[in-house]
């Protein structure tokens, strides 16, 4: 048995505080992933809702900041917080400030672009049929409209979730140590011990992964399925 | 006829004008409904029937003349239209319930949320009314099990729910076959016999002549005849009225 693990070099991770300082990494991870996430999810919503808007001012800005965002890829729009606020403002940001702000950006632009699509594709004759029946707007919004969307948006917004877990890899690239970073710099340290290092510990770093982005994608699938129904 | 002064006018249409753009949909129209009447609109495609009723129900601003619901100026007004939506009941040709909430929370959404009235309250009459239109066993069904002239029905009693000085129905059986056409038009007739106040639009002749108190003729966004249904249907003044008319019977071709 250990000699199987000998052989995947997942050996080093069992020495010292690796797989403490892997785990160390991880949360990093989750921490940029998590906090960006609920601020996209949050503000995207206000987003999405703002852009249903006639207002010409509201989608030009709109528009642009969205196809901004989409066109640029994140690693750059990495550098350019991180390195680019040093320069033009003089302040210091953290590589997990920076990185929480851009993958907030991205969300939500993102997000908004979900939440419009969804609001706009429920039907006229709903917002007509809630309407006759008394309810005012805000109230015709939040029981007939939302409700509806939500179905279309939550499976939709889970695999921006997970690409968004993903994407966080680079930033390693501005210095911050998360998961991936730990994984290089054990690989490094144990080259001369254990030839397949990399192999072991980048194995142990897909694992990780697919246990968190897995169970999001399956209960997308699963609720996408049910709503299917009704 | 004679005692007409006496009885309680609900709805009051006086010299309405609507344009779109720049085209009349509804020209110098001038109407009157009193309490328990049923009015059936008709006339030919686009002649301004929907257009009507849309601006009853204040889904539509009006560019010139006056609607009076119960007395009320209600034409373009801008605030507390809740109040006033309250009081009319509107039927849409394309039953549209709300697909993600059951029979029964389709129908007391807006009892609890606009009325403030109390849920078991109007769960009790909710299920009270179902009954009547005979499905009292889908209340917990989702409207996409439904066929369309049950959906119709659940959007009849919704309406219903509400306690409404008025009903509006807009074609409710455009797009039905003849079988559920009949069972929601059944419905109508029963509630015509309950004495509900109604402006109905259909196209569905038989229907008009049963149920009507009067038949309205419109043609371009005017009317162009109200009469009781015997007048209407055998002796029409209009040539416009004989020749719409004319497009509800088939010459035979061969002898
Ligand atoms: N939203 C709109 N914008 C511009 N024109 C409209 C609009 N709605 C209706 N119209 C026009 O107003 C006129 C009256 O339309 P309306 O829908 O009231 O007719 P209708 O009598 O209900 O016809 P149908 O029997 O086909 O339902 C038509 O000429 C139509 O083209
Ligand atoms: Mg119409």
């Amino acid at each position: 048995m250990f000699s199987y693990v000998k052989d995947l070099g997942i050996d080093v991770l069992f020495k010292g505080h690796n797989f403490l300082r892997l785990m160390g990494g991880l949360l990093v991870t989750l921490k940029i992933s998590l906090i960006s996430i609920a601020i996209s999810v949050v503000l995207g919503l206000a987003f999405g809702i703002l852009m249903q808007k006639k207002n010409i001012a509201v989608r030009v800005v709109s528009r642009i900041y969205i196809d901004f965002i989409r066109i640029m890829p994140q690693l750059v729009l990495l550098f350019i917080v991180y390195f680019g606020s040093t320069r033009a403002f003089r302040i210091n940001l953290t590589g997990e400030l920076s990185a929480i702000i851009v993958f907030s950006l991205w969300g939500i632009a993102e997000m908004g672009e979900i939440v419009r699509g969804s609001l706009s594709s429920v039907s006229n004759h709903q917002y007509e049929s809630a309407e006759a029946l008394g309810l005012s707007r805000l109230q015709t919004f939040i029981y007939v409209i939302l409700p509806q969307s939500l179905r279309r948006i939550i499976p939709i917004s889970i695999n921006l979730i997970t690409r968004m877990i993903k994407t966080t890899s680079l930033v390693l690239m501005i210095g911050v140590v998360e998961m991936i970073k730990v994984a290089q710099q054990i690989i490094e340290a144990n080259r001369m011990l254990s030839k397949n290092a990399a192999f072991g510990v980048y194995l142990v770093v897909f694992i990780l992964y697919f246990l968190i982005c897995w169970p999001i994608s399956v209960l997308s699938m699963k609720l996408e399925k049910r709503w299917k129904q009704c | 006829m004679l005692d007409e002064n006496k009885k309680e006018v609900i709805l009051e249409i006086s010299h309405l004008h609507k344009k779109y753009d720049e085209n009349f949909a509804i020209k110098d129209l001038s109407l009157k409904l009193h309490k328990r009447e049923v009015v059936v609109l008709v006339g030919s495609s686009g002649c301004g029937k929907s257009t009507l009723l849309r601006c009853i129900n204040l889904l539509e601003d009006v560019q010139g003349g006056e609607i009076k619901l119960c007395g009320e100026t209600i034409s373009n007004r801008k605030s507390n239209l809740s109040e006033i939506r309250q009081k009319i009941g509107m039927v849409f040709q394309n039953y549209e319930l709300f697909p993600h909430k059951n029979v029964l929370d389709n129908i007391i959404l807006a009892p609890i949320k606009v009325q403030k009235r109390k849920k078991e309250e109007v769960i009790e009459d909710a299920k009270v009314l179902l009954k009547r239109v005979g499905l009292e066993g889908k209340a917990y069904s989702m409207p996409s099990q439904l066929s369309g002239g049950q959906k119709q029905r659940v959007a009849i009693v919704r309406a219903l729910c509400m306690n409404p000085e008025i009903l509006l129905f807009d074609e409710v059986t455009a797009s039905l076959d003849p079988e559920m056409t009949r069972e929601v038009l059944e419905v109508i007739l029963e509630l015509a016999d309950m004495g509900k106040t109604m402006l109905v639009v259909t196209h569905e002749m038989q229907f008009a002549r049963a149920v009507a108190d009067r038949i309205v003729f419109m043609d371009e966004g005017s009317i162009i005849e109200a009469t009781i249904p015997e007048d209407f249907f055998e002796s029409p003044n209009s040539e416009k009225v004989k020749a719409f008319l004319d497009t509800f019977t088939y010459k035979q071709k061969r002898k």
